[in-house]
């Protein structure tokens, strides 16, 4: 908070004063008969007056922007019981989608910026944190681990994200995908700060299923069993008897009573704790300023054995040597240590959710002695419950995120920088599987470890120079030099026979099953160049240039060109809406870029490659030399050719502000995946083949909707909208029916959406012999449908719209957070009602629908077809086959955050020397509005779904104390 | 200070200005394919890798799963109990659609691996020496290529002479594509169709011919039952001839394969099957147990063996059927590698894949005497030559310690050969295959519940499909009827 004094002459016939500030909201005062008038400007909501970095060190204004920027300050994501920034990013940034794809806290997610789709590519943006490009991932093999888990969400000072082409060209053939910006906080002159942040709190997840208890499931089964031996044998009763016996070893019904319930899911999943502790310290003198923080976020899980630690330390220093020299530092070290079941969706059933849906509720899960129960029916050789008691599985990470920059004027205007960041990892993933788990038994218990050691760094030398001339022209360039190294080394091994479930070392055991000793990187080496002028800051024009060269690139490919070109035209400067007084900024915006995207190939993906896989792959102890790749020598970047058109305003003194953005993206040689016949040896090559195109709109409107008598509603809401569609594919793709390239299945169609949904019909169940049906291509009813030609577009896994909408309301010292988040008109396939549905035919647990809705007499309309043991009706497909039965419409509204915030009052804390204390409470994910009857809405990042887990509900309650 | 920038500027400069040198990364995991075939040991590498394939290829599609046991599933000797086996070839049991073989891909990539070897193999500089290692290369090389063509063309094309007349593959001649080149780059790669039954058959008689001339001057590798011989080869060639109802030819090239050969008939098949090498075994793909086994997931031991048998993990669901079970006679001593897991007392197993390599892992045996004794009588059989064919199975059966009493000399000792080959080749892979090639069709275990109960020569089904994606790259490959 800043204190200053005045002293200013009134001009007779005055009747108010105006304080303005950059960051704080104008505030109008009527100038009374005394002679102090004391103000207190409230920080500004309105997003029009930040101040952009658009990389490289270069700050903004707002309102000189010409590109498109979204931007989230740090202060709207502090205390968000999220484990890595990128997570709290969804709801509050318009055109930036985030889905997750586990339940595993600080786990991996995807973002998607302007519905950026690329077929082979991540279509995940370039991130770069305090100037260190990063590329989101993980370095986990046992679980699931976020690398931007491995910041503090509190260091934070803002969250950029640049859209288009035009801003986002100065990172070149990593910049299509858009680029977030991470800046951390830095201290500020004057005294020491010290804050303290405190938050405990609980998550879990009701289960969503509604799942046959053991006497159902029972019950379910002996129909199935008995309806197949009807059909195939004539005689249902040996149905049942086989049933029994499979059970029992007897062929006599049990007594119903006698069966147990036993609620696995209860036994698997929990109420898992959370805290947070944090505290920092910032302040800083003429010359030196600093913010030094540390960090404890420990975070369980919603399934027994999850969960998430990160300790971490930062220090960032600025240091003014002289009037013309500058030192700066950013320093953050790190330690996360994420603990859990297996990663990865699909079908385990040595994984939570699969393992504790599928196993028959019938199964008791310990054994009369209280011992683990392993004689288990259907339960495919693991007791779930004692596998996540019993194995290790971890990943502790080290690194560090770090950076130093000199900076030097020359002469005024003129600024040379020299920056260095890196960011540094060595992560030991561990698994220990014991002999005492029945599946590990006959290996006498397996371990493996492995190191992944990861250093990634960048470095550039900048020359800054602004100027004015002539008073009216505002001149800025940039111009440098970057470098990008990428390494990453893996060792490896692993080995069975433990003679003890308590040594868990690899060197323990007796026989060694894999050792490996790899190596991957890249290396990209850069020219860059920024002009800026602007007339009377009306008229704003702004060009970005970037030669990359690649070693992903091929050989005859090795360098590209990016460009992006903006203007701007701030219309409320102009005279002739001067008297329009409720526009206070209005500004048209234009622009034009190219950017690439290389994260499609692989690092060397463009060479032709021998492998020598090492000792799996050998041959009587001789070692092996194998082809591995046939490569291409003018493999490139996909492109993306992008146009923007914007328009940002603030009217009614900036109580509405907003912009509004208009874009079409095109993306050029797409990286695809070409497949070649595999009689060739070779499965596919990649290929720079395809074309598409992205258009949307993104709107973001920001309000105080009312400011009166103490009571302030502030509320912004955003919205995308976003459509796409497949241009071109490589000659060479598949035809679909109608004579279109397609691949992978038709989900890549030229002429339709991208992400297209194709899948066979699902006609509901014949109400005459309750067996499944389906639409063959012409319309008429099948029971065996073929996969090939009888499927049908769908429409997309890519949504129409989504967005956010945030509201705050305060009143004296409560507040209340509100954020809604929405989806709408996507598909996306409930995977884990998949194999809960099946009528019985492959012995897992089935939903109580499966007994009580099924088909059981001619003339039953329902959905379910009856029990029918082994899979399939004779003159059926498979009761598995993937059909429309199982897609749904994913759209939803989701109350993702609420939080109710007291702050005390001064008066209360005045002579404690605490400077302010707010507490609050909150929760996440509190109510969903769907039809999607899959575990969470929000979970349909791959489009396989299964085995991940909803976003748990998550209430802490917290306290933020500043000294 | 101006000075120190604009020094730093310099050597920034400097360093930039050498780009094309600063990004570039040796793929230190990988050699690049001009650096490869340096030398004879470099061949050797690359012919280790087919090896290595036809053992671990896709899940084990090759020898180290499917070639070995599916085909008993499909055919009449495997009920598959569903939930023991965690639905593991429960549709392959049935018949179902599509649920068949799927070596396709794999196949080719063996095929690959090979095409290199004899590609690059006669331009590699070589001393006298070293042309005896030479020659076993390339020949073994030829061998592994007529092998895998033999086995792409049994499981996706019918026999020459049993091609059906009637229903879906009425009059269908396709078999395998024919590369005999290695593909080096993308425009190598260019789609190309199947051959015919009669030019597949002919390839894989000249690369086995040419596999045996070279094998007659060629050094022998030390520990040779784990490479292709030249008694190997001759089998295969023999093989390919009974396939081909050329039977004089392949009598001949069986007892070239006798002679050839260091493998005897066992009197102790028991201890032959729990031993690390099966005496009987003309190759036997050799595999390290702790680094290559296919493990729980994927191994024959573990389709074999019921879950948490002698406390082993498994996905053991593969039974005997009991119409094979009920074939043998008491005090046949292939009986002792049939067992009963009390724990599910309605099923008969098979010991035959026993982890005799280590957990999970048996050496993988690619002709076996008695394979080759059976192929034999049944080609002097066909001939008419039945007492010759009964002295054959005589002398199996003494070693089996079975009746010889039975054993018919008469015209029906061609059934009898075919029961006795059941006998003593189930799980072995064969059975489709035989029944294929005798063109009757495949009458299912009554014990198998569902499906088609009775496939006739003429289904569709008795093809493997070729998989999809390669259809819709190359719509003229052709499919396979009635997929």
């Amino acid at each position: 908070m800043w204190k200053g004094n005045y002293s200013i002459a009134i001009p007779s016939g005055a009747t108010a004063l105006i304080f303005r500030s950059i960051g704080y909201a104008e505030q109008e005062v009527p100038i009374g008969s005394g002679d102090v008038i004391n103000v207190r400007l409230s920080e500004d909501a309105s997003v029009l007056t930040e101040v952009i970095v658009t990389g490289y060190g270069q700050e903004l204004k707002k309102q000189s922007l010409t590109g498109s920027v979204s931007v989230l300050s740090g202060g709207e994501i502090e205390n968000l019981p999220t484990q890595s920034f990128d997570r709290a990013m969804q709801g509050r940034l318009g055109g930036v989608q985030v889905t997750s794809n586990g339940g595993q806290p600080g786990g991996g997610l995807n973002v998607n910026i302007r519905g950026a789709v690329s077929v082979n590519g991540s279509a995940q943006p370039l991130y770069i944190i305090d100037g260190v490009q990063m590329n989101p991932g993980g370095l986990s093999t046992q679980t699931t681990q976020n690398l931007f888990s491995f910041i503090n969400q509190e260091d934070i000072e803002s969250i950029q994200v640049l859209k288009d082409a035009a801003t986002a060209s100065i990172y070149g053939a990593q910049a299509a995908n858009g680029v977030v910006l991470v800046t951390t906080k830095k201290g500020k002159a004057g005294r020491t700060v010290i804050k303290v942040d405190i938050q405990q709190g609980f998550q879990e997840n009701p289960n969503p299923y509604d799942l046959a208890t053991g006497p159902e499931y029972y019950e379910i089964y002996r129909q199935a069993y008995y309806n197949q031996y009807l059909v195939v044998s004539g005689n249902g009763e040996n149905g049942t008897r086989a049933w029994n016996n499979r059970l029992y070893g007897s062929p006599n019904n049990p007594d119903p009573a006698s069966i147990p319930n036993i609620n696995w899911y209860d036994a698997v999943f929990r109420k898992g704790n959370m805290g947070q502790y944090n505290i920092s310290f910032s302040g800083g003198s003429e010359k030196t300023s600093f913010f030094i923080g540390g960090g404890y976020n420990k975070t369980e899980g919603t399934n027994i054995g999850s969960d998430f630690t990160r300790g971490n330390l930062r220090a960032n220093l600025e240091h003014r040597a002289s009037d013309k020299f500058s030192i700066e530092t950013r320093i953050n070290l790190h330690n996360t240590i994420s603990r859990g079941p297996a990663h990865g969706n699909g079908f385990y059933t040595n994984t939570p959710f699969t393992g504790a849906l599928l196993v028959p509720t019938l199964n008791p899960i310990y054994d009369e002695e209280g011992g683990w129960n392993n004689d288990l029916i259907n339960g495919y050789g693991y007791n779930i419950v004692q596998v996540l008691h019993e194995e290790d599985r971890e990943t502790n990470t080290y690194g560090t995120i770090s950076t130093i920059a000199l900076n030097y004027d020359i002469i005024p205007g003129l600024r040379v920088r020299a920056y260095g960041g890196v960011d540094f990892t060595d992560a030991r993933n561990f698994n220990y599987r014991p002999s005492s788990i029945p599946a590990y038994a006959g290996t006498g218990g397996t371990g493996a470890e492995n190191y992944y050691r990861t250093l990634n760094w960048n470095t550039s030398l900048t020359a800054n120079y602004n100027t004015v001339f002539g008073a009216d022209h505002n001149f800025s360039a940039m111009a440098g030099v970057e470098y990008r190294d990428y390494t990453q080394r893996v060792l490896s091994a692993s080995a069975q026979g433990f003679p003890n479930t308590m040594l868990r070392l690899i060197s323990q055991a007796s026989t060694n099953t894999g050792y490996g000793s790899t190596f991957t990187g890249f290396k990209l080496a850069s020219v860059i160049g920024n002009v800026n002028y602007d007339y009377q800051g009306k008229y704003l024009l702004s060009g970005n240039v970037r030669y990359d060269g690649s070693s992903r690139f091929g050989a005859d490919n090795k360098f590209g060109l990016f460009y992006g070109l903006s203007g701007g035209w701030r219309l409320s400067e102009e005279n002739f809406l001067s008297d329009v007084r409720f526009v206070n900024e209005l500004k048209l915006r234009a622009s034009y870029g190219v950017t690439g995207d290389q994260s499609g190939i692989g690092n060397f993906a463009a060479m032709t490659l021998f492998s020598s896989p090492g000792a799996g792959a050998a041959y009587n102890g001789q070692p092996t030399l194998r082809p591995d790749q046939i490569g291409i020598a003018d493999l490139t970047w996909e492109e993306v050719e992008s146009i923007n058109l914007g328009l940002d305003f603030g009217l009614f003194r900036n109580r509405l502000f907003g912009s509004f953005d208009i874009y079409r993206n095109h993306r050029n040689q797409m990286l695809l995946s070409q497949q070649i016949p595999q009689d060739s040896g070779y499965g596919s090559i990649t290929v720079n083949a395809g074309r598409a195109r992205m258009e949307g709109i993104d709107l973001e409107l920001g309000g105080v909707p009312v400011d009166a008598g103490g009571f302030k509603w502030t509320s912004s809401f955003n919205i995308a909208l976003i459509d796409n569609k497949l241009l071109e594919l490589n000659e060479d793709a598949a035809l679909d029916r109608d004579g279109n390239p397609q691949i992978n299945d038709g989900r890549y169609t030229v002429g339709k959406k991208l992400n297209q949904v194709y899948t066979i019909p699902w006609a509901g169940v014949n109400p005459a012999d309750g067996r499944a049906m389906y639409y063959d291509i012409n319309g008429n009813i099948t029971y065996s449908p073929i996969s090939a030609d009888d499927r049908r577009a769908y429409g997309s896994y890519d949504p129409d719209f989504f967005g956010g909408w945030t509201n705050t309301f305060s009143y004296k010292g409560f507040s209340l957070d509100v954020l809604f988040q929405y989806q709408y008109g996507n598909m996306a396939w409930t995977d884990m009602n998949y194999p809960l549905e099946l009528s019985g035919a492959y012995g897992y647990n089935q939903l109580k629908s499966q007994l009580y809705d099924a088909w059981s007499q001619p003339g039953d309309i329902t959905g379910v077809p009856r029990p029918f043991y082994n899979g399939a009706e004779p003159g059926s497909v498979a009761i598995t086959t993937f059909s429309s039965r199982w897609l749904q419409d994913a759209s939803y509204i989701r109350l993702k955050q609420l939080t109710f915030g007291y702050s005390l009052p001064s008066s209360v804390l005045s002579g404690t020397g605490i400077q302010s204390v707010r507490l609050f409470a909150q929760g996440m994910n509190l109510w969903t509005i769907t039809k999607y009857t899959g575990e969470d809405p929000e979970n349909t990042a791959t489009n396989n779904s299964m085995n991940v887990y909803p976003h748990p509900r998550t209430f802490t309650f917290g306290a933020n104390i500043t000294f | 200070m101006k000075k120190r920038t604009l020094i730093y500027l310099a050597v920034f400069g400097i360093v930039f200005s050498s780009c094309e040198s600063l990004i570039e990364v040796d793929p230190q995991n990988n050699l690049s394919a001009s650096a490869v075939f340096t030398d004879i040991d470099a061949a050797q590498s690359v012919l280790n890798s087919a090896y290595n394939r036809l053992i671990r290829g896709g899940d084990g599609q090759l020898y180290g799963r499917d070639l070995k046991l599916m085909g008993d599933a499909l055919a009449d000797n495997i009920v598959t109990d569903a939930d023991l086996a965690g639905q593991r070839w429960n549709t392959v049991n049935r018949n179902d659609q599509g649920a068949h073989y799927n070596i396709w891909a794999q196949s080719y990539n063996v095929i690959n691996d090979v095409n290199e070897v004899l590609d690059k193999t006669p331009g590699l500089p070589v001393t006298p020496s070293q042309e005896p290692t030479r020659n076993s290369i390339l020949a073994q090389a030829y061998t592994i290529r007529a092998l895998t063509y033999f086995n792409l063309a049994r499981v996706y094309g019918y026999e020459p002479n049993k091609i059906p007349t009637t229903g879906a593959g009425a009059g269908f001649d396709r078999s395998a594509v024919l590369r005999l080149t290695p593909t080096g780059s993308f425009a190598d790669a260019q789609p190309m169709s199947r051959s015919s039954i009669i030019e597949t058959y002919t390839q894989i008689e000249s690369d086995l011919t040419e596999a045996i001339s070279l094998f007659a001057n060629a050094s022998t590798p030390s520990n040779p039952v784990r490479y292709f011989t030249l008694g190997t080869a001759y089998a295969l060639r023999g093989t390919l001839y009974l396939y081909w109802e050329r039977y004089q030819q392949a009598i001949d090239d069986f007892d070239a394969a006798f002679a050839n050969s260091s493998a005897t008939l066992t009197d102790d098949i028991v201890a032959a099957f729990t031993s690390e090498m099966n005496p009987e075994a003309f190759t036997q793909l050799w595999m390290d147990w702790s680094t290559q086994s296919l493990g729980s997931n994927n191994s024959l031991y573990s389709y074999t063996h019921a879950p948490l048998w002698n406390g082993i993990s498994t996905f053991g669901g593969q039974t005997i059927s009991p119409e094979l079970y009920n074939s043998f006679e008491e005090g046949d001593s292939r009986l002792g590698l049939i067992y009963v897991d009390d724990r599910h007392p309605q099923y008969y197993w098979s010991n035959k894949y026993n982890g005799a390599a280590g957990l999970y892992a048996d050496h993988l045996i690619i002709v076996r005497y008695s394979d080759v004794l059976l192929m034999k009588a049944e080609a002097l059989a066909a001939l008419g030559q039945y007492s010759a064919a009964a002295e054959l199975i005589v002398q199996l059966r003494m070693a089996r310690n079975a009746s010889v009493d039975v054993v018919p000399t008469d015209v029906r000792i061609v059934d009898y050969i075919k029961d006795e080959r059941n006998r003593e080749l189930h799980f072995e892979g064969v059975r489709f295959f035989d029944l294929k090639r005798w063109g009757n069709g495949v009458t299912k275990s009554a014990a198998v519940i569902g499906g088609v109960g009775f496939l006739a020569h003429d289904h569709h089904r008795m093809l493997a499909g070729i998989p999809n994606s390669q259809i819709l790259l190359n719509p003229d490959l052709p499919q396979n009827p009635g997929y």
